[in-house]
């Protein structure tokens, strides 16, 4: 089995030790199990790349995603609320152990994607939907502060989730540029129909410019957006993560 | 008539118009993604056709299959004019204030959003006009022994030497042996005589008088397959379509940089009050 398989099953472990110890409300060893697992991901995740470098590996967002969000939570722990940023937590869990159950079928590289393009499309789109998902949690999390009544939560929570759909939408935009270069270089086009996927990401692309609207020009009420971003979170899992994964098998040396 | 005129302005000017039709699109690309995932092979030739050729061809055949690409260019269109008429009101308004700003920086920082929607507007005409604009000459294969003429000019490519490099590592196995990197020299003739040697990377077009040469496909592509005849296959484009888009892009990094700058400041400030 290749390394980078095993590290990144020792990284869903760790993510899983992280949500269990929240149950326990230590969230002092969540996060430090976090950290470890997020170690771990990172490592797993370099390996896969030296090793196929220059070329990419395809269907590799089910496995980079939960190292994206643990970023994104150690930075909200880190800057803003840690007891507003360990809610993201189970959702890297769930995420982490897809893969393992779920992989697609197909890890070799492609000749056509020795293009530095493609690199960054692979982990701008990442970088970008970890913000969008982290900004869906924080919505939710706004949403359920509300119906509380907790003044304090609903106010972190307000100004945290436009916040992660905003470098979303930039980390998006970012990869969709890239997207089209490295379809320029490599096919001589700015869209490869090939798969269903680019239509995904554009309307993805919409919907969160749609949310941008909204939100910027006050249009709607907090809670409306709140239960925007939480749909169009659900988008993103349905439309840019499954498509993503593969037919359940066990697990074995498959990554 | 000017009344007219500045009512269909008004109605253009709308951002409840602009929400609508964001979300309109939206629906339609995802209304699009299952009938692609159910028709591929209706939707794949548009990596390799023009978008005209395309809806005459296979489009208008598959009405059906293709309805919502119709639908989804009507409200792409319509939320061009919107974005365009939105931005062109704020930015008239932006500019004629211009004396209110205390600094050019504060003036750029509110330009910044309107920016990037111009920008993604150039963008979109970037797409456009490359799917629509010049030639797009597929499967054009050179070989070292036969000349290939560049289509609708007077020169000629000859494959002068084909540099292939193959993965060596231990990591994946199964992949050792096989091409990850390829280099033509191509001879170009042009019908004085004159010849020059321009080199081109696999995944690295060249340009060469206004032509866009793309190496698409080549052999060898492993080791094994070393003894067959070289070959690459070029695809040859024409077309300012890539220079707009490329316009575009740095236009909204420029637009969002100063919008980030702006927005970091605000958010500051906001948690500085909680």
């Amino acid at each position: 089995m290749p390394y980078e398989t095993n590290i990144f099953y020792l990284a869903v472990v760790c993510y899983g030790l992280s949500a269990s110890a929240l149950w326990f409300r230590w969230s002092g060893l969540s996060f430090i199990f976090l950290g470890l697992g997020l170690l771990a991901n990172t490592g797993s995740a370099c390996l896969r790349m030296i090793n196929s470098w220059p070329l990419l590996c395809l269907y590799q967002e089910p496995f980079l995603l939960p190292l994206g969000l643990a970023v994104v939570t150690l930075w909200l722990a880190r800057h803003r609320q840690p007891t507003e940023a360990v809610k993201i937590i189970p959702l890297i869990a769930l995420l982490a152990i897809i893969p393992v159950f779920f992989p697609k079928d197909f890890f070799l590289p492609f000749l056509k994607s020795h293009c530095i393009f493609s690199h960054l499309f692979l982990y701008l789109g990442v970088a970008a939907r970890a913000c969008f998902l982290a900004g869906a949690v924080l919505a939710g999390a706004f949403l359920w502060a509300r119906h509380r009544n907790d003044q304090g939560q609903q106010a972190v929570a307000q100004l945290d989730f436009p916040t992660l759909l905003i470098w979303g939408y930039v980390f998006l935009s970012l990869a969709l540029f890239s997207a089209g270069l490295w379809s320029y270089c490599g096919w001589g086009t700015l869209v490869v129909w090939e798969d269903a996927m680019v239509l995904a990401i554009a309307a993805t692309w919409f919907l969160y410019a749609c949310f941008l609207h909204l939100h910027l020009n006050g249009r709607w009420s907090v809670t409306w957006r709140a239960g925007f971003a939480l749909a169009a979170g659900l988008v993103v899992i349905v439309f840019n993560y499954w498509p993503e994964t593969g037919k359940f098998q066990l697990p074995g040396g498959l990554w | 008539m000017v009344n007219l005129a500045r009512r269909i302005w008004n109605f253009l000017c709308n951002l409840d118009l602009a929400v609508i039709l964001l979300l309109a699109v939206s629906l339609n690309l995802l209304v699009g993604y299952f009938y692609f995932n159910a028709y591929p092979s209706v939707f794949r030739p548009l990596t390799y056709m023009m978008l005209p050729e395309w809806m005459r061809s296979l489009a208008l055949a598959n009405l059906a299959i293709t309805w919502w690409f119709f639908t989804f260019l009507f409200f792409m269109i319509a939320l061009g004019v919107n974005s365009f008429v939105c931005t062109t009101d704020k930015i008239a308004k932006i500019i004629t204030n211009y004396a209110c700003y205390p600094n050019g920086l504060r003036f750029m920082i509110r330009l910044s959003p309107h920016l990037i929607h111009y920008a993604v507007l150039i963008i979109l005409v970037g797409h456009l006009t490359l799917v629509t604009v010049g030639m797009n000459y597929q499967h054009n294969i050179l070989r070292l022994d036969s000349q290939v003429s560049l289509p609708g000019s007077p020169y000629h490519l000859q494959l002068q030497k084909l540099e292939v490099r193959y993965y060596d590592k231990n990591a994946m196995i199964s992949y050792q042996g096989r091409a990850i990197d390829a280099t033509a020299d191509i001879t170009v003739a042009d019908g004085n005589g004159q010849t020059e040697i321009i080199r081109l990377r696999f995944n690295r077009p060249c340009w060469y008088e206004g032509y866009a040469l793309h190496l698409d496909e080549f052999l060898p592509t492993s080791r094994e397959s070393k003894r067959q005849e070289p070959y690459v296959e070029l695809t040859v484009r024409t077309g300012p379509g890539i220079k707009i888009f490329l316009a575009g892009i740095l236009l909204f990094i420029i637009g969002i940089t100063f919008y980030l700058l702006q927005f970091t400041r605000i958010r500051k400030t906001r948690e500085q009050t909680i």
